[in-house]
């Protein structure tokens, strides 16, 4: 009997040493309080979707510009300039085992395209605004219907906002049966699911999250068993914790920390500089920043590469324009549209009249990383040329406020096109107009509409650098720099972030991670 | 005794009450969780639908007479944050958090206790001077600077013990050493004072005059003359405890009820912060309560009357 114990101990001993070989362990800055693709915008939820939901149309993310790739769909004709048909990739099931099928597509563009539910009538407005309906066609096939023509099919149906979710699944969590309420998004949103390799096992919000290997995944089955991903919220306990070998990988490492981990062998870093902007924005519609003299001079008078050297140890990348390489042809680094040039500067503000009123800068104490001494960095350059600047020092979203002047941001890439980074947030039906704080004019209207709905190339370029150059004579917002983000890692894990995703992916399908035994 | 207790629970009525009603009224009037909870690109006409999705739309005195009804019915309503029920948020981590408090307690008493007493005794031994700086080290030192030497030490150099999160027993032996520094080392200084008073006294001298053993004489007249102001200060402390906790709970990536409490009243989610407060405030006036009780059981000459 006592033999028998003993064996047994061992045998789970040794197993249990063979499952610890399958699971992979994740220590992250923030864990997100709901998790809904569709829904999302935030940096926190953007890093998990990727492993448990899939987008119709696929891409090839070890690139930074688009190559497209089947995903949910085999294949797809833009049929006319405003409809695109999609045929299904047949065979694929959820999580639960329930078939992918066109009444699933269907509803998952739809719960935004026609949304009522507030957090999804918000991603309608600033990402699908142009998308008016899905027809189904057949059981595996459907029609992706737009108002106006439109050249971002593919890049729209990419989108993490436009991954696929299972009707059946989500009308039945709550409230009355077979019927789509906003409870059933609610209880979704704590109980996700979706058709990718990993299944969420456990959702603890804003503490834990653990992905299973899901068997019946239709592509490349996922190369661990099981994904933990812990919330440790302080940097410090984030690297003890991996030196100690609680976990294996861990995020969000700002640059001058990097150096104590790069001396241990056991470990090693990878890092790339983000498809997003830190940004400073100006409330145009404030009476005390109506003259565009005055937004010009201080955006003259920041010296973006003295900040990148002292806060970045020159790792992040200034940019000369509104514009990422991952926009492919539409990269267009040449628009120089933002400089710094303080004698300029200083000749603006006499000719403003500036009297020396302050200017309050907003800046939340820890949101960004570096936002904070950036913001006092951009106190001082401001100071150098004669402009008074208050801080302050407060958590809550100001962008909104009729009396905020100034305040730090992030323009995040959400998709690979200026539509995606810029349009989000400054087109004439983005979040800045929305929210108040800018106003397009209607020669400005006039050339977004050009360049968004262009279906000729070299058009949307032009439009883009006029919208440039209009940004740059009545500025509402300055980008500061992409950030370099940092990953730490077990020296036998091979993973890094890819410059194919959205800013943040924890990607850990097939092919992207690999744990080295040794 | 008949109408200590009803009398008690009255005025724990009645600070319970005034503690949450501030807390009601102070969240409401600095911000809206809406700034917090969906920050960017809300129009005018979605910030407004959120608002009436979150029924924060209602006069602000209707939310406050709704919230009482609420609370007398058992419902506390769902996180702004989680749309979950706040009974469950704060049921996945209101056992470490207790876990931890009664650890640190317990580990307080049992070492501060009989360390005040010796130091008492050996108070012209070096032994006990030793003992007495090492204890104000552990009162002068900030508890995030001794979770983090501690860590140092431990976890980043022996690696001996886990840093982060509160999964098996190991993760609690930090945590607890570092919350119960402080506290064994105050409960060091008063227990020692108040049994420096006590061996003064002259009754004191009677039972050793009457041949008692001096192991009867310390504890049974002296320790548990001198335990009545210790207890009073420790059940003044469990707020010190609770707010320490917070700290060493974010150090210690412990997801517990401090790190939510912190993060509830940073983006104004009302009704766990409101549960919250009342949890916290409730369970320090329970303790207060047993204080009470406890001097009774310590010293037959106070009657609860």
């Amino acid at each position: 009997m006592r033999i028998k114990h003993v064996l047994a101990a061992a045998l789970m001993a040794g197993s249990a040493a063979t499952a610890q070989a399958q699971e992979l362990k994740v220590g992250v800055q923030n864990m997100a309080p709901w998790l809904d693709p569709g829904r999302d915008f935030s940096n926190v939820g953007s890093q998990f979707y990727v492993n448990t939901f899939e987008p119709l149309v696929g891409k090839d993310h070890t690139k930074a510009e688009s190559v497209w790739q089947p995903g949910l769909a085999t294949g797809w004709t833009i049929v006319s300039p405003t409809v695109m048909e999609l045929k299904l990739r047949e065979g694929v099931r959820f999580q639960n085992g329930d078939p992918v099928t066109a009444e699933d597509v269907a509803l998952s563009l739809e719960r935004i395209i026609k949304a009522t539910f507030p957090p999804y009538t918000v991603r309608q407005r600033d990402t699908l605004p142009n998308l008016a309906a899905v027809e189904i066609v057949d059981a595996w096939t459907v029609r992706v219907i737009a108002k106006k023509p439109e050249p971002l099919f593919e890049t729209l149906m990419n989108t993490q906002q436009t991954m696929i979710v299972s009707k059946r699944y989500i009308t039945g969590l709550a409230g009355k049966p077979g019927v789509l309420a906003d409870a059933d998004y609610e209880a979704f949103s704590l109980k996700p699911m979706g058709s990718g390799p990993y299944r969420v096992a456990e959702f603890v919000p804003n503490q834990r999250l653990v992905w299973e290997r899901f068997d019946g995944y239709w592509g490349a089955k996922a190369p661990f068993a099981r994904v933990t991903v812990t919330r440790i919220p302080e940097l410090s306990s984030r690297m003890t914790a991996l030196k100690n070998g609680e976990v294996d990988l861990i995020t969000n490492i700002p640059p001058d920390q990097l150096s104590v981990l790069e001396g241990d062998k056991a470990l090693k870093v990878e890092g790339m500089v983000t498809p997003l902007f830190h940004v400073v924005i100006f409330n145009t519609q404030n009476p005390k920043m109506a003259d565009a003299r005055l937004r010009r001079a201080l955006s003259l008078a920041i010296d973006r590469k003295t900040l990148n050297e002292a806060l970045w140890q020159g790792k992040a990348v200034v940019p000369a324009s509104h514009s990422y390489p991952q926009f492919g042809p539409l990269y267009m680094p040449e628009l120089n549209t933002f400089e710094y040039n303080p004698a300029e500067a200083k000749r603006l503000l006499k000719e403003a009249g500036y009297d020396g009123f302050p200017i309050r800068f907003d800046t939340a104490a820890a949101y960004y990383t570096n936002g904070l001494l950036a913001a006092q960095a951009i106190q001082e350059m401001w100071a150098a040329v004669g402009v008074k600047a208050e801080l302050k020092v407060d958590d809550r979203w100001t962008g909104g406020d009729a009396d905020m002047m100034a305040r730090n941001w992030s323009n995040p890439m959400y998709f690979p096109d200026p539509t995606g980074s810029f349009g989000i947030m400054w087109a004439p039906t983005g979040n800045s107009a929305t929210e108040g704080r800018f106003k397009p004019t209607a020669e400005y209207g006039a050339v977004w509409e050009r360049f968004r709905y262009s279906t000729d190339l070299a058009a949307r370029k032009q439009a883009y650098s006029e919208l440039m150059t209009l940004i740059r004579n009545d500025p509402p917002v300055l980008p500061l720099y992409q950030p370099y983000e940092s990953f730490a890692m077990r020296a036998s894990i091979a993973w890094k972030p890819l410059p194919g995703h959205i800013p943040y992916v924890l990607d850990f399908r097939a092919g992207r991670i690999a744990q080295v035994v040794r | 005794m008949s109408t200590f207790l009803p009398r008690r629970l009255l005025r724990m009525a009645v600070t319970l009450w005034v503690i949450v009603t501030c807390v009601f009224m102070a969240t409401r009037l600095t911000g809206n969780p809406i700034d917090y909870l969906m920050p960017e690109g809300l129009d005018a006409e979605g910030r407004a639908a959120m608002i009436a999705y979150w029924g924060l739309d209602r006069d602000p005195f209707d939310q406050y007479i709704l919230f009482w009804r609420s609370l007398v019915q058992g419902e506390f309503g769902l996180g702004l944050m989680e749309r979950r029920p706040v009974t469950v948020i704060f049921g996945e981590r209101m056992g470490r958090s207790l876990a931890l408090l009664a650890l640190t307690m317990t580990a307080t008493i049992a070492i501060g206790v009989p360390l005040g007493v010796l130091t008492a005794v050996w108070r012209e031994r070096r032994l006990g001077s030793w003992v007495l700086f090492a204890a104000f080290l552990g009162y002068a030192i900030p508890n995030f600077v001794l979770a983090i030497l501690l860590i140092l030490l431990f976890s980043f150099a022996l690696h001996w013990l886990p840093s982060a999160g509160a999964t098996t027993a190991w993760h609690y032996i930090m945590p607890t050493a570092t919350l119960a520094a402080y506290f064994v080392a105050a409960l060091v200084r008063y227990t020692r004072n108040a049994m420096l008073d006590v061996l003064g006294q002259d009754y004191m001298r009677t039972a050793h005059a009457k041949g008692l053993s001096p192991m009867v004489v310390l504890v049974r007249h002296g320790l548990r003359n001198a335990l009545i102001p210790v207890v009073t200060v420790l059940g003044l402390q469990v707020a010190t405890l609770v707010s320490g906790a917070v700290v060493i709970e974010t150090v210690f990536a412990w997801n517990g009820v401090g790190d939510l409490l912190v993060g509830a009243t940073l983006r104004r989610d009302y009704p766990v912060l409101q549960f919250g407060v009342l949890v916290v405030a409730g369970a320090v006036i329970v303790v207060n309560v047993l204080v009470d009780v406890a001097y009774a059981a310590i010293d037959p000459r106070v009657r609860l009357a």
